[in-house]
C-alpha cells in the first residue's frame, strides 16, 4: 500500500473509517512488507517532544496475487504479531493492532478493509554490519560468543512458547546501545514449531532461501529450534563477512559456505566457532545441535549432546489443515 | 486457577469494578481500563504508586503493566478529606513526570527501559468508595471531579525478577565480577543517555536519576537482560536549575545531598555513587552473603585490588574525588577483570 507523508493513518472500525494517533513520517517498500516511520500525534506530546514508531503492513503491488494468496499472506502476518506480542525482551514492544482499508489495486473490493496493521516501538538501536576489522583472535571470539549467546537466549526465548523465527538476515538485527545487546529488529518470519510448508502454493510473506534452513521450504519439512540454529550459523557466517546471493541454490551456499570454513575461516576462528559452525550448517535437521542450550555449550567449547538420528518426513496432520485466518 | 480479584458492578460509575487484595489493603480498578487493558493482578506497590498486570485485549491478549497512583488509606478514611485533593494532584504530577522522562528515554535512544505503551485517564473507583470513617460510617465521595479522571501510565510487560533474586543465580554466583561488569557497563550506559546535556527545543536539558537500587533494577528471567524502572525519581536539570531533586533511598544516596543545597548536589556524580554502592551490594550477595551492608568498605570485598580501588572511587565521600560522569566509569569499567 502507498503511503503519503503527513498522512494519517485510519482504522476501520464498526460504524466506519476513524483516525488514529499516528502520522506517516517516512517509508520503505520491502518487496511485500511496507514499513512506516510514524509520528504520535497524541496531544499531550507537544513540540520540541516527539515520540516515533514502526508501522507495518502488508504491500502487494509488486505482485500479482489471488484471494487465496492475499488471506495466506495476512494470516501468516497476523501469526507473527501474535507471536511477537508474547513479551520477549529480545523483540520490538508492540503498540497498537488494527485493520486499514489498502488501496492498492490488486486486492479485489470484498478484502480491501481487512489489511492487519502493527505499529511497535522505534527503540534506540543501531544496525549490525559485518566485522570489518578485528584486533586480534581474543577479541574476536568474545564478539562471537557476544553474538550468539545474546541471539540464543532470545531464540530459546521463542522456543519455549513454541515459536521459530525460521531466518536471521543481519540486516534484521539491532544493537543496543546501552545494554550492548543484539536485539532482532524484525519479527515477521515467526512461525509455530511443528508447523510444514504443506500449502506450498502460497510464497512466505518474508522469508528468504538463502537465510533459511531448506525445511523451510521442503513440503515434509517441520519447523524445529533445529530450524533456528541454522539460521543462526548462517547469521554467524555473514557477521563473520560472508555474503549469501538471492541466486545461490538453497542447501548448495550452506554447503559451499561450511566447507569454505577450513579455507578461510580456520587460522582465525576460535575452535569451538568452526565445530558450531560445521555442525549447524548441516542440511539435514537431525544433525544439526537440537536447542539453543546445546548451541551455547558448543560455542564455550563444551560437549554438545550427540547428534539424534535423522528425523522422518512429517505428513501434515489432520488438525495442520485449518482455514487461514483473516 | 482462582482470580486474585473479586468483580462487583457499580451502579454510579456504570463500570464493572475488580476489587483486589494485596499484601493487606484492598485496591478498585474498573475491569476495563480506556477500554482496552483488563487489570488481572496487582504487582507490587510502594513509593512509587500501584503496579498491576494487565491484559491486553486489541494486541493478542499480551500481559502489559499499568502503574496507578497509590493513595495512603488515611486520606479515605474521613469525608471531605481537605488533603485528598492535594494528594491526587501529586498523583498526577508524578504520572506526568515520569511519562515525561520515558519519552524523554525513548527520545534520546535509550534502550534497555521499560517501553511506554500508553497513557490515559480513567475513573478511580477506590476514591470514590464506599468508605467506612472511624465512627463506623459508610460514606461516599460523590464529586467526580475527584475520581473521574486518574491518570494511568502502561508499560511494556517485564517477566523479571529483583536484582537481590538475580544475584543468587547460578549465572551471578558462577562468575560474580563478570555479572557485576556487566550489571555496570548496563547501568552506566543507559544513565549516561540521560546524564548528557541536549538541546531540547530552545533549552538544554539533563537528568539525573537520584534513587538507583537493587529494588529499581529488574532483570529478565528469559534473557538475562537489566531493565531499569521507576523513572518518577529522575531530577530534570535545565537552565533554572534542578526540578524534582532530593528523591533518594537512605543507604544508597550519596553523602552531599545532606551536606549541600540541592541546587549543587544534584549532578551526575550523585548516581556514580549509587552505582558502586548497588555494585558493591550485589557482589555481596554473590558471593552468598544474604544481609549485604549497602555501602561496606571495598577492602572487606574478596575482590582484586583493582575492583577495590573503582569502588571506593565510586563511593567517595568527597564528590570531586569520584568519577564524575558516567563516561569515565565506563572506561575505568573496561580496565577491570571479569
Amino acid at each position: 500500500m502507498l503511503f503519503r507523508k503527513d498522512q494519517w493513518i485510519e482504522k476501520i472500525e464498526k460504524d466506519g473509517r476513524q483516525a488514529t494517533r499516528w502520522r506517516v513520517e517516512d517509508c520503505r517498500h520491502d518487496p511485500t512488507v511496507t514499513f512506516l516511520k510514524l509520528r504520535d500525534e497524541h496531544p499531550d506530546i507537544r513540540p520540541p517532544m516527539v515520540r516515533s514508531a514502526v508501522g507495518v503492513c502488508i504491500n502487494y503491488f509488486r505482485n500479482s496475487v489471488d484471494d487465496w494468496q492475499i488471506q495466506g499472506w495476512r494470516s501468516q502476518f497476523v501469526d507473527a504479531c501474535e507471536a511477537a506480542s508474547g513479551n520477549f525482551a529480545g523483540l520490538p514492544e508492540p503498540i497498537d493492532f488494527f485493520r486499514i482499508r489498502t488501496t492498492d489495486p490488486e486486492v479485489p473490493d470484498h478484502l480491501r478493509n481487512g489489511e492487519p496493521f502493527l505499529v511497535y516501538c522505534y527503540g534506540g538501536a543501531g544496525e549490525v554490519f559485518p566485522l570489518q576489522k578485528v584486533w586480534d583472535a581474543a577479541d574476536l571470539g568474545r564478539r562471537i560468543k557476544a553474538f550468539v549467546y545474546d541471539l540464543a537466549y532470545i531464540l530459546r526465548a521463542l522456543h519455549q512458547q513454541g515459536f521459530v523465527l525460521r531466518q536471521l538476515p543481519l540486516s534484521s538485527l539491532r544493537w543496543l546501545h546501552s545494554s550492548k545487546k543484539y536485539f532482532l529488529g524484525e519479527f515477521l518470519s515467526l512461525g509455530k514449531q511443528g508447523s510444514s510448508n504443506f500449502h506450498s502454493r502460497i510464497p512466505f510473506l518474508t522469508l528468504e532461501e538463502r537465510y533459511c534452513a531448506p525445511e523451510c521450504f521442503d513440503t515434509a519439512g517441520q519447523l524445529t529450534p533445529a530450524t533456528d540454529v541454522f539460521a543462526l550459523g548462517k547469521a554467524l557466517l555473514m557477521y563473520l563477512g560472508r555474503r549469501f546471493h538471492a541466486r545461490d541454490p538453497l542447501v548448495l551456499d550452506a554447503v559451499v559456505a561450511m566447507n569454505q570454513i577450513d579455507v578461510k575461516f580456520r587460522p582465525l576462528l576460535p575452535e569451538p566457532t568452526v565445530r558450531f559452525l560445521k555442525l549447524a550448517l548441516q542440511p539435514d535437521p537431525g544433525q544439526r545441535p537440537q536447542d539453543m542450550n546445546d548451541v551455547m555449550a558448543l560455542i564455550t567449547g563444551r560437549a554438545p549432546r550427540p547428534p539424534q538420528r535423522p528425523q522422518r518426513s512429517a505428513r501434515p496432520r489432520p488438525e495442520d489443515f485449518r482455514k487461514p485466518r483473516f | 486457577m482462582m482470580p486474585a480479584f473479586t468483580e462487583t458492578y457499580d451502579q454510579v460509575l456504570k463500570r464493572q469494578v475488580r476489587l483486589f487484595q494485596h499484601a493487606n489493603r484492598e485496591f478498585r480498578f474498573p475491569s476495563l481500563l480506556a477500554e482496552r487493558f483488563e487489570p488481572t493482578e496487582v504487582l507490587a506497590y510502594g513509593g512509587f504508586g500501584v503496579l498491576l498486570v494487565a491484559c491486553d485485549r486489541r494486541v493478542f491478549q499480551r500481559r502489559v503493566l499499568i502503574k496507578a497512583g497509590l493513595l495512603e488509606p488515611h486520606l479515605l478514611s474521613v469525608p471531605n478529606n481537605a488533603a485528598l485533593p492535594r494528594a491526587l494532584d501529586e498523583n498526577r504530577r508524578r504520572a506526568e513526570h515520569e511519562r515525561k522522562m520515558l519519552l524523554h528515554g525513548q527520545f534520546r535512544g535509550a534502550s534497555g527501559i521499560p517501553v511506554l505503551i500508553d497513557w490515559f485517564d480513567d475513573v478511580n473507583p477506590l476514591v470514590r468508595g464506599p468508605h467506612r470513617d472511624p465512627d463506623g460510617k459508610t460514606f461516599t465521595n460523590d464529586d467526580p471531579s475527584l475520581w473521574g479522571a486518574a491518570p494511568y501510565l502502561v508499560l511494556s510487560y517485564i517477566d523479571g525478577m529483583e536484582l537481590d533474586e538475580h544475584c543468587r543465580t547460578s549465572r551471578v554466583t558462577k562468575n560474580p565480577l563478570g555479572a557485576c561488569r556487566a550489571l555496570g557497563f548496563y547501568l552506566s550506559n543507559t544513565l549516561d543517555i540521560f546524564h548528557l546535556k541536549e538541546a531540547f527545543g530552545p533549552v538544554e536539558l539533563q537528568f539525573v536519576y537520584q534513587d538507583l537500587k537493587p529494588a529499581n533494577i529488574l532483570v529478565s528471567r528469559s534473557e538475562g537482560t537489566y531493565c531499569l524502572i521507576d523513572f518518577g525519581s529522575f531530577a530534570v536539570i535545565g537552565p533554572a536549575g534542578p526540578s524534582n531533586a532530593g528523591v533518594s533511598t537512605p543507604g544508597y544516596a550519596a553523602p552531599e545531598l545532606q551536606r549541600l543545597d540541592i541546587r549543587s548536589a544534584c549532578r551526575p556524580r550523585l548516581d556514580v555513587y549509587s552505582l558502586g554502592v548497588v555494585l558493591k551490594e550485589c557482589l555481596q550477595r554473590a558471593f552468598g552473603n544474604l544481609q549485604p551492608v549497602p555501602n561496606i568498605p571495598a577492602v572487606q570485598l574478596q575482590i582484586p585490588v583493582s575492583w577495590q580501588n573503582f569502588l571506593d572511587r565510586c563511593t567517595a565521600e568527597d564528590p570531586d574525588q569520584r568519577y564524575q560522569t558516567m563516561p569515565e566509569v565506563i572506561s575505568a569499567l573496561k580496565k577491570l577483570e571479569s
